[in-house]
C-alpha cells in the first residue's frame, strides 16, 4: 500500500453489463418485427412510440432528477398544439414543426419550472398539476386557435424530409416516429451517463451534499426540467403529425396520470422502463376494455396496486431480480 | 485566507455556536477539538453554509461568503467532507469523483495516487466499498473540486486502525502540498494535535482554547479539564 509507484497503472475498467449488450437491440428489433409480421398494426405501434418518448421524458424527471410531476401532459400538449396550429396556418413541414413544438414546450417548461422547482415534494406536485390545468383551460377557451373542445381538425402535414408523404396505412408515421424515438433515446442515454446525469442522481439522493461539492441544485433541476419539457413537446408534436388531429385530451390531467402509471409499471430510472410500461399499459387497457367496456379502469387500478405492492421497480425491477437470480445460479 | 468574525450560528432559532472568531492563513492547518455536542460539526457546516447564520461574518480570501449558498462557497474553494460521508450509492466510485471535478490541480489520477484503494474499486457502486474506502472517497470527492480549504469532520470515526494509518499517510501528503489549508475536527486528540500546529477547543459553542498544539499536548491537566472524557479516546489510539 505504501510503496505505490508515482504513476500507478489503473486496472482495466470492468465493463458493466457487457454480456447484456445484445439486449439493447431488443426493443428496436421488436418494433421492426411488428412492421414485418403484423401489417395493419402500424398506427397502434406509432401511438406506442409516441407514448414511449413521452414516458422517457418523464423518466428523466421522475427516475433521474427525482422531480415527480402530475402535469407532464401540459408540455406534451404544448408541443402538439404548436405543431397543429402551425400546420393549420399553412406551415406544415413535419421536422420544422416538431422542432417548434419542442421549443415551445421548452419555453413553457422554463416558465413553469422556474416557479415550481423552488418547491419540493407535495407543493411541487400540486404546482405541476396546476400548471397543466392552466394550459388546459387556456386551450379550452382559445377556440379560435385550438378549436376548443372540438379539437384542432383538418390539419395535414407535408412529406417527411420532403420525400415521404404520410400515407393511409401509417407506414411513414411508423418509421418517422420510430426514427425520432431512436434519436431521442440515444440523446437521453448519453445525457444520463454524463456528469450532468450523475449530478441529477446525486441531487435526488442528497441535494445538500451536491450543493457542498459545488453543484447549483436549482439550475440543474431546471435544466433537466427544460430538457424533459422539450422531449415531451417533441412527443406531442409527433402525436399531432401522426394523427393529423389535436384534441384537448393532450393537455389533460388524465394523460399526465396515465404516463406516470406507464412509467411506474415499466420501472422508472431504468431508461427501458418506458419501453415496457407503455405497451403493457396499452395492451392491458385494450384487453380490459374488451372484457368490460364500462368498468375497465377497475382492472387497471388492481394491476397498478399489485405492481406497486409486489413488484416495486416495475417490469424492469422484475427483470433485474430475475437476472440476479440467474447469475447467482450460474456461479454458486 | 479563511476568517470568521464573531460568528454565531445554529439551526432554525437554536443557537449552537456563539461568537467564534478565527483566522487561517493560506496552507494553514487547524485542529478543532471538544467533547461531543459542543458545536464542532456545526462550525464546519457554518463555513460551508448549511446552518443559519445569526451573526458575524465569514470571509474567504477577502471575499465575504456569509450569505452565499453552499455551491458558491464550494466553487470559491471550500471543500467539505462531512462526518456522514454521504457517498452517492447509485454512482460508481469513479462517477462519485468525477461528478465533483473542476479544473485545477486535482485530477482523477492524482486522487488515485493518494488513495490507491479507490483506483482498485473504481467501478464498484459508491456504497459497495468498506467504510474506510467510503471515507477516502468522500475526501477524494472534495479534492476533485480543487479546494483551497479542506474541512474534515471526524474522518477517523469508526475506522479500523489500519485504515486510520492509511488516512494519516494521505493527510501527510496533503499537508506537504503546502497550499491546501485544512481544518480537522477529530476525537482522537493526539492525532489532531500532531497534525496541526494550532488547535482550538470548543465548549458549549464557544472557543475555550486557541493556541499552539504543543502547549496543549504538554499540559495533561489542561487537556483533561478542556476535553474530559474524550481525552481517554486518545489513549486508545
Amino acid at each position: 500500500m505504501n510503496q505505490q509507484p508515482a504513476s500507478i497503472t489503473l486496472p482495466v475498467p470492468v465493463r458493466r453489463r457487457t454480456a447484456l449488450t445484445a439486449l439493447h437491440a431488443i426493443p428496436w428489433a421488436v418494433a421492426l418485427g411488428v412492421y414485418a409480421l403484423f401489417p395493419g398494426y402500424e398506427p397502434l405501434a406509432t401511438q406506442m412510440f409516441v407514448m414511449i418518448l413521452f414516458a422517457l421524458s418523464l423518466d428523466l424527471l421522475v427516475g433521474y432528477a427525482g422531480i415527480v410531476t402530475l402535469g407532464h401532459a401540459g408540455l406534451f400538449g404544448t408541443g402538439a398544439y404548436t405543431a397543429g396550429i402551425l400546420a393549420a396556418h399553412g406551415f406544415n413541414d413535419p421536422i420544422a414543426t416538431a422542432l417548434c413544438g419542442m421549443g415551445a414546450a421548452a419555453l413553457v417548461g422554463l416558465l413553469f419550472g422556474s416557479c415550481m422547482l423552488r418547491t419540493k415534494g407535495l407543493a411541487l406536485l400540486m404546482l405541476s398539476m396546476a400548471s397543466a390545468f392552466l394550459l388546459y383551460e387556456l386551450a379550452n377557451k382559445a377556440t379560435g386557435w385550438t378549436g376548443g373542445d372540438d379539437g384542432l381538425q383538418g390539419i395535414s402535414f407535408g412529406p417527411v424530409l420532403g420525400l415521404f408523404e404520410f400515407d393511409f396505412r401509417g407506414r411513414t408515421a411508423f418509421f418517422y416516429t420510430l426514427g425520432v424515438l431512436f434519436l431521442a433515446f440515444l440523446f437521453v442515454r448519453t445525457l444520463i451517463n454524463s456528469p450532468f446525469g450523475w449530478s441529477l442522481r446525486g441531487i435526488r439522493e442528497n441535494d445538500r451534499r451536491m450543493g457542498a461539492i459545488g453543484c447549483p441544485i436549482y439550475q440543474r433541476r431546471l435544466t433537466a426540467y427544460v430538457i424533459a419539457a422539450a422531449l415531451a413537446g417533441l412527443a406531442g408534436a409527433l402525436q399531432a403529425q401522426a394523427t393529423q388531429f389535436v384534441a384537448l385530451h393532450v393537455l389533460s390531467f388524465e394523460l399526465s396520470g396515465d404516463v406516470l402509471v406507464m412509467l411506474i409499471l415499466g420501472g422508472s430510472g431504468h431508461l427501458y422502463g418506458a419501453f415496457l410500461g407503455v405497451p403493457l399499459f396499452m395492451f392491458a387497457q385494450d384487453l380490459l376494455a374488451k372484457q368490460d367496456p364500462t368498468n375497465w379502469q377497475l382492472g387497471q387500478g388492481i394491476i397498478l396496486i399489485g405492481m406497486v405492492l409486489f413488484a416495486p421497480g416495475g417490469m424492469m425491477g422484475i427483470g433485474r431480480r430475475l437476472m440476479a437470480a440467474v447469475r447467482r445460479r450460474a456461479r454458486p | 485566507m479563511l476568517r470568521l468574525e464573531g460568528v454565531t450560528a445554529g439551526f432554525g432559532h437554536t443557537v449552537i455556536i456563539e461568537n467564534i472568531s478565527l483566522a487561517l492563513p493560506p496552507g494553514g492547518l487547524l485542529a478543532v477539538l471538544g467533547r461531543n455536542g459542543v458545536g464542532k460539526s456545526t462550525l464546519m457546516k457554518t463555513v460551508i453554509g448549511q446552518t443559519r447564520l445569526h451573526g458575524g461574518r465569514i470571509t474567504l480570501e477577502g471575499v465575504e461568503v456569509s450569505q452565499l449558498p453552499s455551491h458558491r462557497r464550494s466553487r470559491l474553494g471550500i471543500g467539505y467532507v462531512p462526518q456522514t460521508r454521504d457517498v452517492f450509492p447509485s454512482l460508481t466510485v469513479e462517477e462519485n469523483l468525477r461528478i465533483a471535478a473542476r479544473p485545477g490541480k486535482w485530477t482523477l489520477e492524482r486522487v488515485y495516487e493518494v488513495f490507491p484503494n479507490l483506483a482498485e474499486r473504481r467501478t464498484n457502486a459508491g456504497t459497495d466499498i468498506s467504510g474506510g474506502e467510503q471515507q477516502m472517497l468522500a475526501i477524494g470527492r472534495a479534492l476533485m473540486g480543487d479546494p483551497k480549504l479542506l474541512l474534515l469532520d471526524e474522518p477517523m470515526e469508526g475506522l479500523a486502525p489500519v485504515i486510520v494509518e492509511q488516512l494519516i499517510e494521505a493527510f501527510d501528503l496533503l499537508r506537504k502540498d503546502g497550499s491546501l489549508a485544512i481544518v480537522l475536527v477529530e476525537q482522537y486528540v493526539q492525532l489532531a494535535l500532531d497534525f496541526a500546529p494550532r488547535t482550538i477547543v470548543l465548549d458549549r459553542g464557544r472557543v475555550v482554547f486557541d493556541g499552539k498544539s504543543e502547549d496543549l499536548a504538554a499540559d495533561a491537566e489542561l487537556q483533561a479539564s478542556l476535553l474530559g472524557a474524550s481525552g481517554s479516546v486518545a489513549k486508545r489510539h
